[in-house]
């Protein structure tokens, strides 16, 4: 009976061990934000240039005033765009179907989120990471 | 009114009959479900993000660049709906000496509702009230409260 007990309080405790992280949504540090995409960049970048590197956006809000890229990050570091696979990329690598790739499970999927201005250009931008 | 509470209120004791059977059940047949404090969980909105959500300040912009898509978009655009999975129990099999441990996960949800402006006008966080009883009911019916009320 007492094996019995001890056995119940190491499977609690391992159970607890191995579950107690939990992972949160937060937004990229911006450092990182422009190493990774050097070519959106506040007040310059255009919505035309956005949509020719990125192609459609996956969710677009606002009538287009806002867009949304689901992005799986992949090390190295290389970013693809979810289901956007576009002709010609700023980026350095193809870019290739992130689906393909294996590693891009929902849980690992990020956001790049474009917020623009009136005269068409990025006003501001983040990536939303779940780490 | 009255005899609506009150078939109201036996609903939730044969339901909490109910569960109290099935754990009892499952515990005698060798399984134990221990209720835990939220915890873990994938995708978790921080309480302090939810706390920097300030209604007419925060525009429906500032809620995607901090939090990202959320699960659900409702009503035009009016209400965004966020959802994740925290561990609220765990579910402790048995056997003669041995045992195997499950953590069970809960869904927790943020309702933001937004002004035809796009700023926020109200928010609501909910989780689980129990170990199995899911709160999404309770987001449509505050949903739907603000429906009937007009807008500032």
């Amino acid at each position: 009976m007492r094996a019995v007990g001890v056995n119940i309080g190491l499977v609690l405790a391992c159970t607890f061990l191995l579950t107690g992280c939990a992972t949160v949504v937060a937004q990229l540090e911006p450092q990182l934000v422009s190493e990774r995409f050097p070519f959106v960049q506040d007040g310059k970048t255009s919505k035309e240039e956005v949509l020719h590197s990125l192609g459609e956006p996956d969710y677009p809000y606002e009538g287009g005033r806002i867009l949304a890229y689901k992005m799986c990050y992949v090390p190295e570091p290389k970013w693809f765009p979810w289901g956007n696979y576009p002709l010609s990329s700023p980026i350095s690598e193809p870019l290739r179907p992130s689906r393909a790739l294996g590693g891009c499970s929902p849980e690992r999927t990020n956001t790049l989120i474009l917020v623009f201005g009136p005269d068409d250009l990025v006003e501001r931008h983040s990536v939303v990471v779940v780490k | 009114m009255i005899k609506t509470k009150s078939r109201r209120s036996n609903a939730m004791v044969m339901l909490g009959g109910m569960a109290l059977l099935a754990l009892m059940g499952l515990g005698l047949s060798g399984c134990l479900i221990i209720p835990t404090p939220p915890h873990g969980g994938v995708g978790v909105i921080p309480e302090e993000t939810i706390g920097s959500f300030e209604p007419s300040t925060t525009t429906r912009a500032d809620v995607l660049l901090r939090v990202g898509v959320p699960a659900k978009r409702l009503q035009g655009d009016r209400f965004f709906v966020y959802e994740w999975k925290r561990i609220h129990a765990f579910l402790i099999v048995w056997f003669v000496v041995d045992g195997v441990g499950q953590e069970i996960y809960r869904p927790h949800y943020l309702g933001l509702e937004f002004t035809p402006k796009g700023r926020v006008k109200r928010v609501k966080a909910l989780g689980p009230s129990f170990v199995f009883f899911d709160q999404y009911s309770k987001l449509e019916e505050w949903m739907a409260e603000e429906g009937e009320s007009p807008d500032p």
